[in-house]
């Protein structure tokens, strides 16, 4: 049984659901693209403009040395994007547009 | 096609003509009778109608030859064509890349001399399995596979379940999801952890076993990140088993014990992560987390713990390579409470507040952009990291070490590490070691 004690831990609780709330409600228009769609997309297409070697240079080169786009399938980077953007914090679109990248190489 | 049977006609006549001919002549008369050239005409308009007969037998043999010869002729071919594309499909299902799913991970082989300690070999497996059977659902599942000697020289495997989770995309800024996962606790664990990433041969002290930061653990989380402009903001929140609070330990009272794969106290922990992005090659960030540590059958003991780190990245045509400085401090505190309050454990009673931080300073530098190869896949590092526990806590130390190191790289994701390691203690002997270590990213 959760039981929260102290004001200490309400009040980070409180925080935290509020704006795990606002982002739930406030940005569930914008649904994840398929697949498809994305590759319907420009690999120029951007995040902020950017295209999408960009991003891969910046995102992925923060933490290790980018593995080049013939290193995996199309399928795999697929699902090597979909577990980096978690990790690294991505947002949808950056994730496609690197995505669209890496299965263009 | 009419002048050849005409032809053909002509020259059957002619041949009836001349075997006639060749017959014996008749013996009455030297030309024609009225009645011969009427059995001749007959003779010649039953050949014709005979070769028109026997050319259409023909037509229609041919004709139905094929449709009847096919189906027992290419039937079973067909049968083996289809089998043979059935079978291509499986083998190409079955080939690497053709399936949304992946085996990853890292391993890494060392090697370590330590003062007081002696001089080993080691070897990490930590495989990774990810499985998108959609879009928006992922499955992430990964252990650390390592062998242990113990000091009576009994040697043991060890595998430590490290993620085990499912994530869900809520949209573009929203992913959320549950199971035994890294926690975002700082930048560390979550992004240097591997031995390909890592560019030194060990991890910081606070991040190390025995450290004060939380790798795995066991809850729910929701994260994402939100562009504001050019820059960016990063966003973990999750809630969690809690760390448990090790009481009977004389070597560790007082300390948290990560993860809790089930809770066996009713203890909960909420933590996060904001992280910010002003521009592409800096991250700033700070961490929280809190909840309840003690066991049942002990006081009400409460752990905050808090860690702020920076990371930089660039690449600096000026000195023609890359520098990337790293940056993490944590500040652990749990609350105070009475250990071994009946002296039955020989270390109490003991009142303490475990006020404990560590955290470490990372530079390095990779002349990425010169010619030669050789230098140019050499790398730089040096570190410093500290651990503050305090010194009448059981197992209470302050240590501090300052790590320089040189890593070439195979390739972006083979690297192979030397360093070595000036260390102090203010509690116990100084253990300098030399550590060498391949890590690889599979």
């Amino acid at each position: 049984m959760w039981t929260v004690r102290g004001t200490r831990t309400g009040t980070i609780l409180a925080a935290v659901a509020t704006t795990v709330t606002a982002l739930l409600c406030g940005c569930s228009t914008d649904g994840p693209q398929s697949h498809d769609a994305a590759e319907s997309q420009p690999v120029a297409a951007s995040a902020a403009g950017k295209s999408g070697v960009q991003l891969w240079a910046e995102n992925c080169s923060r933490c290790h040395y980018a593995r080049p786009p013939q290193s995996f399938s199309e399928t795999q980077w697929e699902v090597i994007v979909h577990h980096m953007r978690l990790r690294a914090d991505l947002t949808g679109q950056e994730a496609r547009t690197i995505a669209a990248f890496l299965k263009a190489g | 096609m009419n002048r050849s049977v005409c032809w053909t006609v002509l020259l059957l006549v002619a041949l009836c003509a001349s075997a006639r001919a060749d017959a014996p002549a008749p013996t009455t008369q030297d030309y024609v009778s009225r009645e011969e050239y009427e059995r001749l005409k007959r003779d010649q308009e039953s050949l014709r109608n005979e070769l028109n007969a026997l050319r259409r037998d023909r037509a229609d043999t041919g004709a139905q030859v094929s449709p009847a010869s096919q189906p027992t002729a290419e039937g079973p071919l067909d049968d083996l064509q289809r089998q043979l594309d059935e079978l291509r499909d499986q083998v190409h299902r079955g080939l690497p890349g053709t399936e949304h799913f992946l085996l990853a991970g890292d391993a890494s082989i060392g090697f370590a001399s330590q003062r007081k300690n002696g001089s080993t070999f080691n070897a990490t497996f930590s495989p990774l399995f990810l499985w998108e059977p959609t879009d928006r659902l992922l499955f992430e599942a990964a252990f650390d596979v390592s062998g242990t000697t113990d000091p009576n020289a009994n040697s043991s495997t060890d595998v430590n379940l490290t993620i085990a989770d499912v994530s869900y995309l809520m949209n573009d800024y929203l992913a959320v999801g549950g199971g035994v996962f890294i926690v975002p606790f700082g930048q560390y664990h979550n992004h240097f952890d591997p031995p390909w990433i890592n560019k030194l041969p060990d991890d910081p002290l606070v991040f190390s076993d025995g450290g004060l930061a939380p790798n795995s653990q066991t809850g729910i989380f929701g994260r994402g990140a939100i562009p504001i402009g050019p820059t960016k903001l990063t966003y973990d929140a999750y809630v969690v088993n809690a760390p448990n609070l090790i009481t009977r330990d004389p070597a560790a009272a007082g300390s948290l014990a990560f993860p809790a794969f089930t809770n066996q106290n009713g203890n909960f922990a909420i933590g996060g992560r904001l992280g910010f992005l002003p521009f592409p090659e800096l991250e700033i960030g700070y961490s929280i987390e809190e909840g309840r540590v003690s066991p049942s059958n002990f006081a009400d003991v409460h752990a905050l713990l808090q860690a702020a780190d920076a990371h930089y990245v660039k690449d600096v045509p000026f000195l023609s390579g890359r520098i990337d400085l790293r940056a993490e401090w944590v500040w652990s505190n749990v609350d105070r409470a009475i250990y071994d309050r009946r002296g039955t454990l020989g270390f109490g009673p003991l009142a303490l507040t475990n006020y404990r931080d560590g955290g470490y300073l990372q530079a390095s530098y990779r002349p990425l952009m010169v010619n030669n190869r050789i230098l140019r896949n050499l790398e730089f590092v040096a570190r410093y990291d500290r651990l503050r526990s305090p010194l009448r806590a059981p197992g209470g130390n302050h240590e501090q070490r300052w790590t320089i190191g040189v890593d070439y790289w195979l390739t972006p994701s083979a690297v192979l590490k030397a360093a070595y390691e000036f260390d102090q203690k203010k509690s116990g002997p100084d253990q300098n070691a030399f550590l060498v270590q391949l890590g690889l990213g599979l």
